[in-house]
């Protein structure tokens, strides 16, 4: 969808969740500034927020120019009416605005699930997103997924939740050891799973606009095939193909915590590779990853809600998705 | 300036404008010689406005053209209430930015500051100065927004909109007044004219013979109900006889026309009397002190440009306050016990019950004169 720049600066690429308001905005009255919600319904932080356009007292700027200070601002603003209070709140406050042409194409994108979008070379596209949960066994990755799956429904994303190993028959020659493995050929098995996984589901999810969350993606392979010895740099390597997540999340807990939750949980004994001495050296690999700014660290040994509440801040902060406010 | 070569005050100042004038389609800046700033009082700006004008100071903004700002809101007291410490903390808070900006003196008539020539390139924001200016003197100026004037004082420079190309070929309507008896009346026919034709600019005839204050009060008035930047009078407005009305339709407004917006005074038992918005001239000033004795009831206020200073104690005893760089309009009045203002402005009586919270009545200055005099 065409969007029209105003002013010549040049506008990176920004990228947050769609917000449509079919109404003209009055920024004095209709934002409240302590908390920049908008009118009684959503909050306008870290949004891409589309409207009708600006009306009211010439104050507007002003509270717009406020929000911006207090980190309570929309990422970029969208109107349908350009006028000059639309223009000087924008200008003044550094805010990427746009003309759309018409307003109802934009809200049909949301109501489609299509709510995270980026703006880039002065069009409006839906884009998906990659959010990749870590962690060592019995963190909590599949019950933390499943809750965001949820979650992101709930606002009115389009969103699916997927898993690695993938394939069955990968899966399979794990679980019956009829194969001998080495931890290279374990390794480029999973890597081969992934790169097939990604190639032929995710990418597919990711282009209609979905936002995927993946329980493990490849920091599990540098964490727990680096755990039997492999060299950091060949596990990256022969995975540099692979696309880098928009938002990964470790979820942290101690490897004999983690693994009496699973025994407990599940009633059953442990896997191939759930063995404590090379989790717990797989938790340092994931940590070693969290200190380089690869990974983002979430305590899942905390209540449930507070892990939630930090993985949805994780989440929020990067895409910008408003998630704590439709649904914590 | 755009790069930051001259700060980034300036920079910033023009980044707006130009982003401005590109939105609304002017394909070029042009230099201006003045700048009016609006948006001064507290009340209307709030604590938004007093943050982005404190932030501009801080980060070196100056005024790099001759600069006037609007009136502040009105920190006189009424009868025995006055605003609390923090209202004029905040108020002063916001004057004393500009004035380090170098605002040169707090009027909504910034042409008895300094007067404009013809032809001359101006950054006004206030609606009926910017009427003035292009309609009395042949000056040259966008209705810029209040943010707009406020850096088109720091960049010296506005957008090149309609009204820096002079006036236009011709006019949709051709407007007849009947004869105003009183400025106030000038004023009604101001708010009636422009109610009437969306944003057309009109051709005005029937106040060429007048003082200039009844141009200033129906200049006012119509910039209250009319969107646009400039109405030509016909034999005030420099180059008026060039304006073609042959295909303009022709509007009549008579006395009668304008008889609906004096309306009776019910239950204004002890008024607050209101005279000068726009503010007064001196000679307007000193015509009314000359004819006002004790006020009987209530208070009248006067309301004047900052450059004329403090009026020295021609109040005393008289229940008449003068208020220098004050603006009654813009001030929650009634925060200080005020439930109605009588006054003679056209202007004020659309905004004062929007602004100050308070029931207006209009009334003429004649009148207005003789209900607070009396003969002790």
């Amino acid at each position: 969808m065409p969007l029209h720049p105003v002013g010549r600066a040049i506008v990176a690429r920004v990228c947050g969740r769609l917000i449509t308001y079919s109404r003209l905005i009055s920024p004095l009255g209709d934002i409240d500034v302590t908390t920049g919600r908008l009118k009684n319904t959503f909050t306008i932080r870290n949004k891409i927020v589309a409207v009708k356009g600006f009306t009211g007292s010439t104050v507007g700027p002003y509270v717009i120019y406020s929000l911006k200070k207090r980190n309570l601002a929309p990422r970029a603003l969208i109107v349908e009416q350009l006028d000059v209070n639309a223009v000087t709140s924008a200008v003044i406050s550094g805010i990427p605005l746009f003309k759309a042409d018409n307003l109802s194409d934009i809200e049909k994108l949301s109501e489609e699930g299509l709510a995270l979008v980026c703006i880039e070379s002065d069009k409006l596209v839906p884009r998906g997103a990659l959010i990749a949960i870590e962690g060592v066994d019995g963190a909590g990755k599949t019950t933390i997924s499943k809750y965001l799956l949820e979650a992101l429904r709930k606002c009115g994303f389009r969103a699916v939740y997927t898993y690695e190993p993938y394939y069955d028959a990968i899966r399979k020659i794990f679980e019956t050891k009829n194969m001998d493995l080495t931890p290279e050929s374990e390794a480029l098995l999973l890597v081969a799973d992934r790169y097939s996984h990604i190639s032929k589901v995710v990418k597919r999810e990711l282009e209609s606009g979905s936002i995927v969350i993946l329980d493990r993606y490849k920091y599990s392979t540098i964490a727990y095939q680096g755990a039997l010895g492999l060299s950091h740099e060949w596990l990256r390597e022969v995975q540099k193909y692979l696309p880098d997540p928009d938002v990964a999340i470790y979820l942290d807990i101690n490897p004999v915590e983690g693994l009496k939750r699973k025994v407990e949980s599940k009633s059953r004994s442990l896997t191939y590779f759930e063995n404590v001495e090379r989790i717990e050296r797989a938790r340092e690999i994931y940590l070693d990853m969290v200190s380089k700014g690869e990974l983002a660290l979430v305590d899942a040994s905390l209540e449930l809600p507070k892990v939630v509440e930090k993985v949805v801040e994780i989440i929020d902060g990067k895409l910008g998705l408003g998630l704590r406010e439709c649904a914590l | 300036m755009l790069s930051g070569e001259v700060g980034e005050a300036v920079a910033r100042a023009m980044d707006v404008v130009v982003k401005v004038g590109e939105a609304l389609g002017a394909s070029r800046l042009v230099e201006v010689s003045h700048a009016h700033v609006s948006g001064v009082s507290y009340f209307n700006i709030g604590d938004f406005g007093l943050e982005f004008i404190e932030d501009l100071l801080d980060i070196g903004a100056r005024f790099s053209v001759f600069t006037t700002a609007n009136p502040h809101a009105t920190l006189l007291s009424y009868k025995t209430r006055s605003f609390d410490n923090w209202i004029s903390d905040k108020q002063s808070r916001i004057v004393s930015a500009l004035r380090q900006m170098g605002v040169k003196s707090f009027t909504c008539t910034p042409y008895y500051v300094r007067r404009p020539s013809l032809g001359e390139h101006l950054a006004w924001a206030e609606s009926s100065a910017v009427l003035y200016a292009n309609s009395v003197l042949g000056a040259m100026t966008n209705r810029e927004p209040g943010i707009v004037a406020l850096l088109s004082g720091v960049t010296g420079r506005t957008y090149l909109g309609d009204a820096h190309t002079g006036l236009p070929h011709e006019v949709e309507y051709a407007v007849e007044i009947e004869k105003p008896e009183d400025p106030s009346e000038a004023g009604a026919y101001g708010l009636l004219v422009g109610e009437s034709l969306g944003n057309s600019i009109p051709l005005v005839n029937g106040l060429a013979s007048y003082p200039e204050y009844y141009l200033k009060e129906f200049l006012a008035a119509f910039a209250t109900s009319s969107p646009t930047y400039l109405a030509v009078l016909y034999g005030i407005t420099p180059g008026y006889r060039e304006v073609d009305t042959s295909s303009a339709e022709k509007l009549v407004f008579k006395k009668s026309d304008i008889l609906k917006l004096y309306t009776e005074m019910t239950s204004c038992s002890t008024p607050l009397y209101l005279i000068g918005c726009p503010h007064l001239s001196l000679q307007e000033l000193s015509d009314i002190l000359g004819k006002v004795g004790r006020v009987r009831s209530g208070e009248l206020w006067l309301t004047i440009g900052e450059h004329y200073g403090q009026i020295a104690d021609i109040e005393n005893g008289r229940n008449i306050r003068i208020a220098p760089g004050g603006c009654a309009v813009t001030t929650r009045l009634d925060l200080l016990g005020v439930d109605c203002v009588i006054t003679d402005s056209a202007k004020a009586l659309v905004y004062l019950p929007k602004l100050a919270n308070v029931r207006a009545f209009l009334v003429r200055r004649s009148e207005l004169l003789k209900m607070v005099s009396s003969i002790d």
